[in-house]
This record gives structure tokens, C-alpha cells and sequence, in this order.
């Protein structure tokens, strides 16, 4: 087992590596959160699909997005002062450039509802389409649009909310 | 595909694991684009900067794991009571606490310290491990084996960094009580904070002093010589 494990730490200890840093940011959370990821991983060694066809990969990188987004959430009141202080984004403008960037997602997805986190990131952070990430989830095209449009409405109340106090 | 590339596909690119129709795509796709380029260029400084941390991080995994590892055999044995009568497992855990092996002396020959930790879950008392799904208003226990090391403390940390310090009268380690396999008198309840609870017991051969302990802990220091350290890592469910 743990051989296995070694042989997924070494093919894809670096992708993990940077999926953490992209979702979290910090250089030291995004290392913490791979040592938890691999933990989890031995965990579920059985569950691992095998490495032909990227489906390993696949696998592995969700349980990455998701340990991360949660841990975005988990972390949201220990937030950076400087992040906390920053002016409050205008979703408007986040929509109208057809991404969201990583700041604004990071406070969006403390704050959000956790299912929603998942689908919102690949659509909006990493500009994966609709399709695609009803594909990932395993999910109809049309339960992501409805989870889209959920988490549109609730991070438009959030922001509307911050910009009044 | 997409209007941009995703960096899972940037990552499938990377290993050569995506079918060349895919391949030929995403590749024509990086070379109009200039915001996939940026984010190819990204992952690849993430990739570069994973060298530095990857032995560091490797012998971390494996210790956490070795640990887990050693406690295995009696979390198993015990699993399997609780599951047929959860019961009589929670009295019998407080009956099966017996004196570890004594040289003549009466005085347990030095070696490694033991932790093992209980949860108690309404009437049902469980074994865990580093990783056991725990939830709000559980009770963590503990069962050690001070094995010759004379001080213990006992600290814990929410997953908003709170530290909160669970055993250590007056700011210092306790004394052990007993070198044999022993219940402390101690425990934890859980509140809802979501996300991990870690434990962290500490043996050592002269006591601690808490406020030195909850500093490094923060700061991610190295612990002295002559300390024991195990280190629990307990997710919690929150729904």
C-alpha cells in the first residue's frame, strides 16, 4: 500500500501541489493541504481509480478541489487582514469578464454554500463549460445550471450586502 | 472544449495522458490564447516550486501515517466490539485497561510513549485513529502508556487556528500518574466549529511550559529533544 501510495505521490504530487496553490494561494497552506490530501488518499487507496486514461488523475484532482474549497470555508474566520480590508469586488465586473478572479472566488466561496463551491470554481475560476462540468460531477448539464444560477444569486446577495456596510 | 483550457487538461497535457485529437486542440488552442498561456506558465512555476517541498512533505505523509499504522491493531479489535454491542463496549473499555508489562522492579522499561484516543458518541464509546470522522458534542478520551516519560500535556486545534490548551495545570505539563497503560482523566467535547480538530500530546523527561508550546506549535518549530510528540488529525462532520 505504501508503494502505491509513492507511485501516486510521485505522478501527481505536483499537480496536487498546484491545484492547492491555485485554490488556496499561500505556499504554506497550499503544503499543508497536500499532506492532508495524500493522508486522505492512503485513506482511499482502494478507491483510487487505476492511472490509464488519466482516470487517477481525474480522481485525485477533485478530491484536491474539494479538500481545498472546503478548506477556504473552514478557514474563513482567520482570514488575512489585507484580504479582509481589500475594497468589496463588483460581481458585475467579475461577470462581464467571464471569470472570476482568484480573490473574488476565495471570499465568495468562505462564505457560500459548499455545494455549490465546486461547480462555481470550475466554471468561473477555471473556465471549464457547463457540459464539462457536468461531465466532472456526474451531474446533468442541467443540474449545473441550476447550481450556477443558485450560486450567482447568492453571491450577488453577499456582495450587495458587503457594499452597504 | 471550453472557451479556455482547464488546468486539469493542462495537467492531463503534462503527463501525456489525453487522446491526440485532444492533445492537437488544447495545443493549438495555448497558442492563440494568451490567458491559457499565463495559467500553462503558472502551473509551471506551482511544479517547480513542488521539488523543494516534495521529500520535506513525503517523510511528513509517512511519519502521520507510521503513526496512525501503530495504533491500528487495537483500534480494529476494538471496532469490531463496539459494533456488536456498543454497550458493553463502553463499559468494557473502562475494564480492559490493564498495566502494561513491568520489569521486577514494578518500574515499565523506557521506550516510546503510547497514545490511543476514544470517542464517546452517546452511549457508544469507539476507538479512533488520526483520520476517524469525529462530530460536534463527542468526547474525545485517551488511553496512555507513559512508558517511563515522567510529563504529558495535552493541547488542541480547531480548524480556525485556535489553540487551546486541555491539560496542563499551571501552565505546565502534568506529571504522569502511572507508567502503565492508564486512562487520563480528561475529556474533550467537541463543539461545531467546522473542519479538523488536531490533538497534539506531548510526553517529556522535564515538564513544558504551555505558552512555549502553543508558540511553536503556531510557528510550526521543531519540538526539543527529549519531547514525544503524537499528533491527531480528526474531521469533523458538520451536516
Amino acid at each position: 500500500m505504501q508503494d502505491r501510495l509513492r507511485q501516486l505521490y510521485e505522478r501527481y504530487g505536483a499537480s496536487v501541489y498546484a491545484r492547492c496553490r491555485q485554490v488556496l494561494g499561500h505556499p504554506e497552506a497550499a503544503e499543508d493541504a497536500m499532506h492532508d490530501i495524500f493522508v486522505k488518499v492512503h485513506h482511499n487507496l482502494p478507491r483510487v481509480p487505476k492511472d490509464e486514461g488519466g482516470e487517477a488523475l481525474r480522481w485525485i484532482y477533485r478530491v484536491t478541489t474539494n479538500h481545498c474549497l472546503n478548506h477556504l470555508r473552514d478557514q474563513r474566520r482567520r482570514l488575512e487582514l489585507q484580504e479582509e480590508n481589500a475594497p468589496a469586488p463588483t460581481l458585475e465586473a467579475a461577470w462581464e469578464e467571464g471569470m472570476l478572479n482568484r480573490q473574488i472566488a476565495r471570499r465568495l466561496m468562505r462564505h457560500l454554500d459548499p455545494k455549490l463551491a465546486e461547480p462555481a470554481w470550475l466554471y468561473y475560476v477555471d473556465g471549464v463549460d457547463q457540459g464539462e462540468v457536468a461531465q466532472m460531477l456526474g451531474v446533468s448539464r442541467r443540474t449545473v445550471i441550476n447550481l450556477l444560477n443558485a450560486f450567482k444569486e447568492e453571491a450577488q446577495s453577499l456582495l450587495a450586502a458587503e457594499a452597504t456596510t | 472544449m471550453s472557451v479556455h483550457v482547464s488546468p486539469l487538461s493542462l495537467e492531463h497535457m503534462r503527463m501525456g495522458s489525453l487522446p491526440p485529437a485532444a492533445q492537437a486542440e488544447l495545443e493549438l488552442h495555448l497558442e492563440q490564447c494568451p490567458r491559457c498561456q499565463a495559467l500553462q506558465q503558472e502551473l509551471h512555476g506551482y511544479h517547480a516550486d513542488f521539488g523543494a517541498v516534495r521529500e520535506p512533505a513525503w517523510v511528513q505523509i509517512q511519519n502521520d501515517l507510521e503513526q496512525a499504522r501503530r495504533r491500528r491493531p487495537f483500534r480494529w479489535a476494538l471496532w469490531g466490539l463496539g459494533a456488536a454491542v456498543p454497550a458493553l463496549a463502553a463499559a468494557m473499555l473502562l475494564l480492559m485497561v490493564q498495566p502494561a508489562p513491568m520489569d521486577d522492579s514494578g518500574v515499565r522499561t523506557k521506550g516510546d510513549p503510547i497514545v490511543e484516543i476514544v470517542i464517546r458518541r452517546g452511549h457508544a464509546v469507539m476507538p479512533a485513529a488520526s483520520g476517524s470522522t469525529v462530530k460536534p458534542g463527542d468526547q474525545v478520551g485517551f488511553l496512555t502508556t507513559a512508558a517511563g516519560w515522567e510529563h504529558v500535556m495535552i493541547l488542541g486545534r480547531d480548524s480556525t487556528g485556535t489553540i487551546t490548551t486541555y491539560l496542563a495545570p499551571e501552565g505546565r505539563s502534568a506529571a504522569t500518574s502511572s507508567q502503565a497503560r492508564t486512562r487520563l482523566p480528561l475529556a474533550i467535547e467537541l463543539d461545531a466549529t467546522p473542519g479538523a480538530e488536531e490533538l497534539l500530546v506531548l510526553f517529556s523527561r522535564q515538564p513544558l511550559l504551555a505558552s512555549d508550546v502553543r508558540a511553536r506549535w503556531a510557528a510550526k518549530l521543531p519540538w526539543p529533544e527529549g519531547v514525544h510528540v503524537s499528533h491527531f488529525v480528526l474531521p469533523k462532520e458538520t451536516r
